[in-house]
């Protein structure tokens, strides 16, 4: 049987290699991967939770409990697809103003 | 699961070994998210990543979340991505620039965040002097929890009854959001873009 901290193990390293792509990455697109895999490493941990706090005693509470954790793993979904459409589309905005898809070019608004 | 219930020797070495190869796949792709220079090669590695994740929902017992997962990760995102890469690099040699001190900097902010995680994570063992082959929840558990009620007819009875304000609200971000994305990415006339000036 699949154990809970294996679960988690691997949503840490998902999020901490997401987060460090976050914070290197020049290109906007490749910024936007490791956005996904750091909501997809919350997306892991979430659904293990969900299973593992589901098996544990109590029973009228069990359904609630066992579906809390997928249903926020499915409104995390839907505001995924959300943020990955507009963001492409900020993209590819920059990119016909700007003709690059550099992070560090888009500077309009610094001072 | 079927095979976890079944409980003979047998079965649970498949197991175990079909799930230790959906989950160093995920892992590996998901390092060569990071590491990859090339664009296409991350977005194809996301693409697989993004897959072994599904496969971790099967083994979690969240069959309609897999699906789900395969639809709009696999089938939606990593081609809607695949589509900016295309649209944004028209340069022969699809490779990031990577500036020194954003890695530097990079590695400090993971560093202060991973470290606490997986001191939460193994510390604990560690300090009680556990072997971390018989430390509960990592190969075994001592109270092996219950079978999960966990069904997609119950998750769609919940979906529809007690939170459907939430998966109302939920449709009307995504719609806003396919209008607004649509707006965001229209030609404009007065823009002297790429398109503008080959068309």
């Amino acid at each position: 049987m699949l154990e809970p901290k294996i679960v988690f193990a691997l949503a840490a390293v998902l999020f901490s290699v997401g987060l460090y792509g976050v914070l290197s990455r020049g290109n906007l697109v490749l910024l936007l991967m490791s956005l996904e895999l750091m909501l997809n490493a919350a997306n892991v941990a979430l659904v293990g939770v969900a299973r593992y706090w589901a098996g544990m005693g109590g029973a009228a509470d069990d359904f609630s409990r066992a579906h809390s954790g997928q249903f926020f793993t499915l409104m995390v979904m839907a505001v995924a697809a959300a943020e990955v459409g507009v963001g492409l589309a900020i993209i590819v905005a920059v990119f016909r103003r700007k003709h690059t898809s550099a992070a560090d070019l888009a500077t309009e608004l610094k001072h | 699961m079927l095979l976890a219930e079944a409980n003979t020797p047998v079965t649970d070495w498949i197991y175990t070994l079909v799930f230790m190869a959906v989950f160093v796949t995920t892992l590996m792709a998901g390092l060569w998210v990071v590491i990859a220079r090339d664009v296409i090669r991350a977005g194809v590695s996301l693409f697989i990543c993004l897959s072994g994740v599904a496969g971790i929902y099967f083994f979690l017992n969240a069959q309609f979340l897999a699906v789900v997962q395969i639809m709009v990760y696999v089938g939606g995102t990593t081609v809607l991505i695949l589509f900016g890469v295309m649209l944004t690099n028209r340069a022969p040699v699809l490779t990031s620039r990577r500036a020194t001190d954003r890695t530097l900097a990079g590695w400090l902010a993971t560093v202060i965040v991973a470290a606490p995680l997986f001191v939460i994570l193994v510390g604990r063992d560690l300090m009680e002097k556990k072997d971390v082959k018989t430390a509960n929840g990592w190969f075994t558990m001592k109270e092996a929890a219950a079978q999960a009620p966990i069904n997609t007819v119950a998750l769609g009875d919940a979906l529809l009854t007690s939170y459907i304000l939430p998966f109302e609200i939920a449709s009307l971000v995504l719609l806003v959001a396919l209008v607004g994305s649509a707006y965001l990415a229209r030609r404009r006339e007065d823009e002297s873009g790429i398109e503008g000036r080959l068309s």
